[in-house]
C-alpha cells in the first residue's frame, strides 16, 4: 500500500469515531458525583483537622508558658524573701558585729522561714542593745532610737558609737512589695519585737543593758539561742572589738513605700511614753493602710463579671450523616431518600451573633452564658421537583420539607418530575443558648481559657432556595411540620484568647467547636446527622468591677 | 441550555449542577474514547469516571487555548493510557513482524462504529494502544514513543502489526457478508 492508501485508511477510522457515542450507565455519574463529595469532604477534614490542630498547638503553648510562669514565681517569691531576709540579717550582722559565732548563727537560718522570723525579732534586739549602749555610753540628749523592723533609707539614723570613735551608719530594713504580703507573717515577730522594746526601754532606764535578752527569752523561748548570740554581739561591739561595716542591699530591696519609723520621744519624755506601744500603734495605721491599698489594687484586677457581644463565623461538616434504607421502590420514595441524602451530608457555612455574661466562680475558674442567634447555611443539588395537585405552575424544590414523611398529605396527589440539575441553598436559623465552664490558663493582660460546655439549640426556621427562576423559596418553621428537631443540645468546646483593653474592655477571640448530642433531624425522618460546627468568634466585653 | 462558557463558570465555582450537565453534554463521546482504550465495558467506565473527576478538578486551570471537547478527550486519553501502562508493564511492548498485508484495499466505510471498536478491543494490548493513538488521535510515531517510554521502531512495528490484524478481521467481515449476502450494518 501506498502512503495515500494508508493515510485513507487511517482517516476512514478517524471518520467512523467522529460522530460515535454510547451511553454510559446511570451509576458512573453517581461515583463521580461520590468522588468529588469525598474530595470535598477530604478538604473539610482537612481544614478542620489543621484549625483543631492550631487550637491544641494554641492551647499547649499557652499551658506551656502559664507553667513556666507559674515555675518561675514559685521559685522566685519564696527565694527572693529567703535572699532579703538574709540581705537584712547579713547586714545587721555586719554592722553590728563580725562574730564568727553569730555569722554561723544567722547563715544557717537563711532559708528556714521560721528561723528568719526569729532573726527579724533578733535584730531588733541587737538593734535596742547595740543603740542603747551606745545612747548610755555617749549622749543622752541624743534621741532614743528604738528602730523598728521596716524603715526607710532615708530616714536611717546616725547613732554615735562608743570611745572607740566607730561612727555606724545604720542601714534599716526597708519594705518591699514583696514583704507587704509577709507582713502578716511578720506580726508575731513584732509583738514580739515590741516586748523587746519595753523591755529595752525598761533596762535603759535603769541602767540595765542585757535585761532585753531576758525579756525576749520570757516571750519566746525558742530564740534564746539567737538572743544569746545577739547579746554576745552587742557585748563585742560595747567593748570595740567588732568591726562595723556596712552593705548596700541590691535595688529590688529598695523600699517603694515609706517605711515604719518609730516616733522620736524627746529625751525628757522617754521615761513617760511608752515606745513600744507608740511602735505599735504606727505599725496598726501602717498594716490598715496596706489593707487598704492591697483591697484597691485586688479590685482594680479582679473581673468578676462581665458581659460581652460578639460574632462568630466558621463551617460545619457533616459527613457522618446517614439515611435509612427506603422500603419501598417508588419514584417518590427514591427521590426522598437521594433528596436527603444529599441534604443531610451536604456542608456549608455557620454565623452566629450574640450576647453574653461571664463570672469569676474562683481565682482560675469561670462560669460565662449568653443568648446566641445562629444559622446554618448548605448548598446541595437537586434533580426533581415535587408537584401538589398538578400544580406545575408553583412546582417545590426537592428538599426534606417537600418530602418529609409528616407532611405527606393523602388528600392531596404529590408527583415527583424529573428535571436539569439545580442548586438547593438550605438555610436553618437557631437560637442558642451556650452555658460553659472556663479555666483560665493565663489571667494577665494578654489572656488564654480554655472553655467546655453545653448549649440547648432552639430550632427558629429553616429555608430552602432553589437556584432556578421557576421555583419558589419555600420556609418551614418549628413544630410537628418540620424534620428538625424543636430542641437539641450540643456540647461546645474551645479556647478563648483575650486582650484587656482597658479598666473595663477586653477583647477575645474565640475559636470553638460545636457538635450536637443528638441528630439535628426528628427521629420519624430516618436522618441522623451531626454536624460538626467550627468557626472563630470575636467578642467584645464589658467588665463590670 | 448554558453555553459552554457558563458550564465552565460554574464547573469552576464547584457547582454541582454545571459539573453534571457538562458530564451530560461530553460523557457519551468519552466513552467511546475510552472504549477504544479498554477491553471491557466496566473497564471504560471506571477510566470515564476517573477522567471526569479529572476534569472537574483540574477545570480551574483551563485556560480555553483549546476547544472543551478537546481538551476533555485529551484528559481521557491520558487516563486510559495511565491504566494501560499499568499493563503495559506487565506485558511490556517489543517489536514485532509485520504481517504479509494483502494488497486489496479493505475499506471502514459503512461499517458501523461499534463493530469497529470490538475489533479494536480485540487487539494485543500494545497493538490496541498504538493503533488507536497514531490512526484516530494523530499522533506521530515519535510522540507515542514518547508517551509510552518505548522506542520509535517498536511504536511503529506495533501499528503495523495492529493495522494488519484490523484488515485481516475488516476482509473476513467483507467476506462474510459477500458469502452470506447480509448488509453491512
Amino acid at each position: 500500500m501506498n502512503d495515500m492508501e494508508r493515510r485513507k485508511f487511517e482517516d476512514s477510522f478517524q471518520d467512523a469515531f467522529k460522530d460515535a457515542e454510547v451511553n454510559p450507565s446511570e451509576n458512573v455519574w453517581t461515583n463521580i458525583e461520590l468522588d468529588l463529595e469525598k474530595a470535598q469532604g477530604d478538604k473539610m477534614k482537612r481544614r478542620l483537622l489543621f484549625f483543631q490542630t492550631l487550637a491544641a498547638a494554641s492551647v499547649v503553648f499557652a499551658m506551656c508558658i502559664a507553667g513556666v510562669g507559674y515555675y518561675v514565681m514559685n521559685h522566685e517569691s519564696p527565694g527572693n524573701l529567703a535572699r532579703q531576709s538574709e540581705g537584712r540579717v547579713y547586714a545587721d550582722h555586719d554592722k553590728t558585729t563580725t562574730n564568727d559565732q553569730q555569722n554561723a548563727q544567722i547563715g544557717k537560718d537563711s532559708n528556714d522561714a521560721s528561723r528568719i522570723k526569729e532573726n527579724l525579732a533578733d535584730r531588733a534586739s541587737i538593734d535596742d542593745n547595740s543603740t542603747s549602749s551606745a545612747a548610755d555610753k555617749s549622749d543622752n540628749s541624743r534621741p532614743l532610737n528604738n528602730d523598728g523592723d521596716i524603715r526607710h533609707p532615708s530616714q536611717a539614723d546616725e547613732t554615735s558609737a562608743d570611745g572607740n570613735g566607730v561612727t555606724q551608719q545604720n542601714e534599716k530594713l526597708k519594705t518591699t512589695p514583696q514583704d507587704k504580703s509577709s507582713l502578716g507573717k511578720k506580726s508575731t515577730a513584732l509583738i514580739a519585737d515590741a516586748k523587746i522594746q519595753r523591755a529595752n526601754n525598761a533596762a535603759n532606764a535603769h541602767g540595765l543593758k542585757n535585761s532585753a535578752s531576758t525579756a525576749n527569752v520570757d516571750s519566746d523561748p525558742t530564740k534564746m539561742k539567737t538572743i544569746s548570740a545577739s547579746s554576745a554581739a552587742g557585748a563585742a561591739k560595747d567593748n570595740g572589738t567588732g568591726s562595723v561595716t556596712s552593705r548596700k542591699l541590691p535595688p529590688l530591696n529598695q523600699a517603694a513605700t515609706p517605711a515604719l519609723q518609730l516616733p522620736a520621744p524627746a529625751t525628757d519624755q522617754a521615761s513617760s511614753a511608752d515606745p513600744g506601744m507608740l511602735l505599735l500603734l504606727a505599725r496598726a495605721e501602717e498594716e490598715k493602710r496596706f489593707a487598704a491599698e492591697d483591697k484597691k489594687q485586688a479590685k482594680s484586677k479582679s473581673e468578676k463579671l462581665w458581659t460581652s457581644v460578639g460574632f462568630a463565623a466558621g463551617g460545619f461538616s457533616s459527613t457522618n450523616s446517614s439515611v435509612a434504607a427506603v422500603p419501598s421502590n417508588t419514584m417518590y420514595s427514591m427521590n426522598s431518600s437521594t433528596t436527603a441524602a444529599q441534604q443531610s451530608k451536604a456542608n456549608g457555612v455557620s454565623y452566629s451573633v450574640g450576647v453574653g455574661f461571664g463570672t469569676k466562680l474562683s481565682e482560675r475558674w469561670v462560669l460565662q452564658g449568653g443568648l446566641s442567634y445562629l444559622t446554618q447555611s448548605s448548598d446541595y443539588t437537586a434533580n426533581s421537583v415535587v408537584v401538589v395537585d398538578n400544580n406545575f405552575a408553583d412546582p417545590k424544590a426537592a428538599s426534606m420539607l417537600a418530602f418529609a414523611p409528616q407532611l405527606a398529605d393523602e388528600s392531596k396527589d404529590t408527583r415527583v418530575a424529573q428535571t436539569f440539575p439545580y442548586n438547593v441553598n438550605n438555610n436553618v436559623r437557631f437560637m442558642s443558648v451556650p452555658l460553659q465552664a472556663g479555666y483560665l490558663v493565663v489571667n494577665k493582660k494578654f489572656g488564654v481559657q480554655v472553655n467546655a460546655g453545653v448549649a440547648t439549640d432552639l430550632f427558629l426556621k429553616n429555608t430552602v432556595t432553589p437556584d432556578g427562576a421557576g421555583l419558589s423559596q419555600t420556609t418551614q418553621g418549628r413544630g410537628d411540620d418540620s424534620p428538625y428537631r424543636s430542641f437539641n443540645f450540643s456540647g461546645l468546646m474551645g479556647t478563648e484568647f483575650s486582650y484587656r483593653l482597658g479598666y473595663h474592655y477586653r477583647l477575645s477571640l474565640n475559636p470553638g467547636l460545636r457538635y450536637p448530642f443528638n441528630s439535628v433531624y426528628k427521629s420519624n425522618t430516618g436522618i441522623e446527622s451531626t454536624p460538626l460546627t467550627f468557626d472563630v468568634g470575636l467578642r467584645f466585653k464589658y467588665i463590670f468591677h | 441550555m448554558l453555553s459552554e462558557d457558563e458550564l465552565i463558570s460554574g464547573c469552576r465555582k464547584g457547582n454541582r449542577a454545571s459539573q453534571k450537565a457538562l458530564y451530560e453534554l461530553y460523557c457519551r463521546k468519552m466513552l467511546v474514547v475510552c472504549l477504544r482504550y479498554s477491553k471491557t465495558t466496566a473497564e471504560a467506565e471506571d477510566i470515564l469516571q476517573e477522567g471526569f473527576v479529572k476534569v472537574f478538578n483540574a477545570i480551574k486551570d483551563f485556560r480555553q487555548e483549546a476547544k472543551l471537547e478537546t481538551w476533555i478527550t485529551r484528559i481521557m486519553v491520558n487516563t486510559a493510557l495511565n491504566v494501560q501502562r499499568r499493563k503495559l508493564y506487565l506485558y511490556p511492548m517489543v517489536d514485532v513482524e509485520e504481517l504479509n498485508l494483502p494488497d486489496t484495499e479493505v475499506s471502514v466505510s459503512g461499517i458501523h462504529f461499534g463493530q469497529l471498536l470490538e475489533m479494536i478491543q480485540t487487539l494485543p494490548h500494545g497493538c490496541q494502544i498504538v493503533f488507536n493513538l497514531f490512526a484516530i488521535e494523530g499522533f506521530s510515531h515519535k510522540e507515542i514513543a514518547e508517551k509510552l517510554g518505548i522506542s520509535e521502531g517498536t511504536s511503529k512495528s506495533q501499528f503495523a502489526r495492529a493495522k494488519s490484524l484490523m484488515q485481516a478481521k475488516l476482509l473476513k467481515e467483507s467476506t462474510y457478508y459477500e458469502r452470506y449476502g447480509e448488509a453491512k450494518i
